[in-house]
């Protein structure tokens, strides 16, 4: 029994000094990637039929849909929605797990309450083919700045 | 409702009259003074009871004592005091008694160890006074002085320090029970004397609704307890009983006030000033002639060590017993309690880990109140037999400042309405009976689930045989009877059987197998609400939760090397099915249903030791492994982890107490991957270590006419930062000053 009560202490003492290393942790500015961007608008739709705008970038081309890939933990992305019926809007993200390969940054519509109701709207490219994206490597501790133009009446196909 | 609850007040009167007169039988008393060895004084508020039975005596201001209504045999009779040895003796009841006797005080060191190697008494078991080692379940129990020791001001604070269980965020989990809802949903039943208090709507423990400052113990069973106790008591039963009062009359009062100290991190200071929790509570009670007085009131001010995660509350709470007869005893409970606190969901995200998200309106506060009101009427007819009618109303109510044509804003109303009539009685030589009908109304009045009423009509047996030497079998079933707006009745039989062995003196052996469900809460299966996106859709088709657990264990007390040690261990398996959990209605939309979705067996083992190393140093320490596996999905069970590892240590100094409490947790591997659509940093989890500290000064050990103690406590000493729940930080740092004295 003494050798038991020996482990225990033992145990607690192991666990209490495993403990020292302090839990959780913010992360510090030198360790933080962003991704910053601009979305452009064009022939703007009817406000009353766009729920949310929101700017998505996928580490792997989405294979089936926006939420469900974003659910797997495929994409970096901002709940809330961007602003409505701008021309131009801003937004950031920071990209955790840098260096990462991101191969399909996007903005997105929701068009009705039901959350699963997403279309893409614009892509970020760098040849200028707006119908296919371009990859962008990131680097631990960088920020990045792009640029995604949307024209409604002429929108990129699904990535799916 | 008012008719309903006064004719079922009145019946149940009737009722126990006509058992009054039918158990009407010769009897004996045994009267006598208990008083100290040494100086001869007599002890005020020494309990003696006869063994086995719930018959029994506390003594008066000149330490006398009647017990009453003895049938002609021989008893044996166990005498309590703090602070003193026991003392039992046994006596052949042929006629009227008189027995004086002597108690002797113990020294401080010999008060702990009387506090390891003495057997618990409990309630909750069995619904009547019996030794925990003559039960067949596992069951826990925190005792008053505990609880004023390590300061606790909820019961979810308390509950955190006890074998096998763990609290996340708002739910209590009893050996992997429950992973995570906001509280909705309690899969353990939460009761105060007895008298049920989960919420009338969201089935949820108002932790603050516990009257804390009249604690007398904890009661904890661990397993499905639906046998005697119905919907909720799915993965076990918390019954907290409150304090008795005294023959003298007493002021009581406790103090305290403390600071969550800065982060290590400057991202997460989000103020210079000092973050305070602060409370005060005082207490009044009183026994004259026959009638009992318990009075307190309280005010809590919690600032949070998060921004806005504020909080005030204050709580009233009275208790009055009146002796009608000698057998007979009328009380009457009224809690009550608010709380104006912010509206506090999930960090912004793991930099910004003591702020809410950007979009949150920190204007926004809920207002909450929670009112009981519960009378018992009790009888007992002899040392054999007895019989206590209750009737209670719990209501609560909520709601945020928003307007009522916001789409954000929230309210619900909900009365719940319980009375029971249960009756013990001793049917042959070695065959006790428990019995008892339960009728409970529910009615709910609310924005986000409408005006909707619920009932369960219930009728429970059990029997306990110890014919056979040694040897305690118990076996018994409840049925209850389910009907609510909308929905076919639902008819659920809770069968349980279970065994205690007494293999040798000192050496208990005890197994049980037992039925638990839980009937769907009118959140679950009402509601209504749109937020962020997403929308809670009704489901009338909700089936009742269900779970089979079996149990076998042993404790065993003992002594080596003149230290004493007691061991308890405990194998458990828990089958679930039909659990009800938040789910997408459909695939590719995005409203949320709580469905039927998920069967679960959870098997571990529990480890318990508690022991006073070299008369120096009090140990006690417990370890639960579980195993929760999702049957459905075939992976582990969400928000459960596989270890959780409890120790407490004290070390008495002359007249200061220094202790230490340690937990840990292990990092749930499994959450609900949805709440990264709204929740950052959701994989932000890490084992949990938890260091708390203190030195009790009781102030009373060196000058006996001032009851006081002060304590200093630092919880979390280390700082260790940790989330207890996806997106929510744990508490920090928090060192406090307290006094806790009566006059």
């Amino acid at each position: 029994m003494l050798k038991l009560i020996n482990s225990l202490f033992l145990l607690i003492i192991v666990l209490i000094i495993n403990s020292c290393d302090g839990g959780l942790a913010p992360r510090t500015l030198e360790d933080k990637s962003f991704l910053n961007g601009k979305i452009i608008f064009k022939n703007h739709l009817p406000t009353d039929s766009v729920k949310a705008i929101r700017a998505v970038a996928f580490m792997k081309q989405p294979d089936s849909s926006i939420i469900n890939d974003i659910l797997q933990g495929n994409a970096y992305f901002n709940f809330e929605t961007l602003p409505i019926g701008v021309d131009t809007v801003d937004f950031s993200f920071e990209i955790v797990n840098a260096p990462v390969n991101l191969v399909y940054i996007a903005a997105i519509m929701q068009t009705d309450t039901n959350i699963f109701s997403q279309r893409v709207i614009g892509v970020y490219t760098e040849t200028g083919d707006k119908t296919k994206a371009s990859t962008l490597n990131v680097q631990k501790g960088k920020s990045y700045n792009v640029r995604i133009d949307v024209d409604y009446n002429n929108l990129p196909p699904m990535p799916f | 409702m008012k008719k309903t609850c006064i004719k079922i007040i009145i019946w149940n009167c009737l009722l126990l009259g006509s058992f009054i007169n039918l158990f009407s039988a010769e009897s004996f008393q045994l009267q006598g003074t208990i008083s100290d060895s040494i100086s001869g004084k007599p002890l005020i508020g020494a309990l003696i009871i006869v063994a086995g039975t719930n018959n029994g005596a506390v003594t008066n201001i000149n330490g006398q004592f009647i017990i009453k209504n003895l049938a002609p045999r021989e008893y044996k009779f166990i005498a309590s005091y703090i602070g003193y040895n026991n003392f039992a003796f046994t006596k052949s009841i042929t006629k009227d008694e008189t027995f004086d006797f002597k108690m002797i005080e113990l020294n401080y060191n010999d008060q702990l160890i009387k506090s390891i190697t003495t057997r618990d008494v409990v309630v909750s078991a069995n619904k009547r006074v019996q030794a925990v080692q003559d039960v067949p379940i596992s069951m826990s129990v925190m005792d008053s002085k505990i609880l004023t020791q390590r300061g606790t001001t909820r019961l979810d604070n308390a509950l955190e320090y006890m074998p096998g269980i763990e609290v996340n965020t708002d739910n209590v989990s009893i050996r992997g029970s429950s992973g995570f809802s906001f509280g909705i949903g309690s899969r353990v039943a939460l009761l105060i004397d007895g008298f049920p208090i989960l919420s009338g709507d969201n089935g949820d423990i108002k932790f603050d609704a516990v009257p804390i400052f009249n604690i007398n113990r904890i009661e904890v069973v661990k397993g499905a307890g639906s046998a005697l106790y119905g919907t909720g008591a799915l993965g076990g039963v918390i019954n907290v009983i409150t304090t008795a009062p005294t023959e003298t009359p007493v002021f009581n009062y406790r103090a305290y006030t403390g600071i969550f100290t800065q982060p290590r991190y400057e991202q997460w200071k989000y103020t210079d000033n000092a973050r305070l929790n602060s409370g005060m509570n005082l207490g009044f009670m009183q026994k004259i002639d026959d009638l009992s007085v318990n009075l307190s009131a309280g005010y809590y001010n919690n600032q949070s060590y998060r921004y806005y995660d504020d909080s005030y509350s204050w709580n009233l709470f009275g208790k009055f017993a009146y002796k009608l007869s000698d057998f007979t005893e009328l009380t009457l409970m009224a809690n009550s309690a608010a709380e104006d606190r912010a509206d506090w969901v999930y960090w912004r995200n793991l930099d910004s880990a003591t702020l809410p998200p950007i979009s949150s309106d920190i204007s926004i506060r809920i207002n909450s109140f929670k009112h009981s009101v519960y009378s018992s009427l009790r009888h007992i007819f002899d040392d054999n037999n007895f019989l206590n009618a209750k009737a209670g109303l719990f209501i609560t109510e909520f709601s945020n400042n928003y307007t009522t044509d916001n789409p954000e804003y929230r309210q619900s109303l909900a009365t719940q309405f319980n009375t029971e009539i249960q009756g013990n009685s001793k049917v042959a030589n070695n065959l006790q009976l428990t019995y008892g009908v339960n009728y409970m109304h529910i009615n709910v009045d609310s924005k986000t689930y409408g005006i909707q009423n619920q009932q369960i009509y219930s009728f429970y047996t059990q029997a306990e045989y110890d014919g056979i030497q040694s040897m305690i079998l118990t076996a018994g079933g409840r049925f209850d009877l389910e009907s609510a707006d909308g929905i076919d009745n639902n008819l659920q039989f809770s069968p349980k059987i279970g065994m205690s062995y007494n293999l040798l003196e000192d050496f208990n052996l005890r197994a049980s197998i037992g039925n638990g469900f839980r009937v769907p809460t009118v959140a679950e299966r009402y509601a209504s609400v749109s937020f962020q996106g997403f929308k809670v859709i009704p489901n009338m088709a909700l089936l009742p939760e269900k779970s089979w657990s079996f149990e076998a264990g042993f404790n065993y007390e003992f002594k080596l090397l003149n230290m004493p040690f007691f061991v308890d261990a405990a194998l458990f398996n828990n089958e679930l099915v039909d659990l009800i959990e938040p789910s997408f209605a459909t695939s590719g939309n995005a409203e949320i249903q709580f469905k039927n979705i998920t069967s679960a067996r959870i098997n571990g083992i529990e480890l318990s030791l508690r022991t006073f190393l070299f008369n120096m140093i009090g140990l006690e320490s417990s370890i639960t492994y579980m195993n929760p596996k999702d049957l459905t999905k075939n992976e582990d069970l969400k928000y459960r982890p596989n270890y959780l590892f409890y120790n407490k240590m004290i070390l008495p100094l002359c007249f200061v107490e220094f202790q230490a409490d340690y937990r840990f947790k292990n990092r749930f591997e499994n959450v609900d991957k949805e709440l990264g659509l709204i929740v950052r940093d959701i994989d932000a989890r890490v084992d949990i270590h938890i260091l708390d500290v203190r030195a009790v000064f009781d102030i009373q050990r060196f000058c006996r006419s001032i009851p006081l103690s002060v304590t200093l406590s630092a919880n979390n000493l280390l700082d260790y930062y940790y989330a207890e729940m996806v997106g929510n930080l744990g508490s920090t740092r928090y060192i406090s000053l307290r006094i806790d004295g009566k006059f």
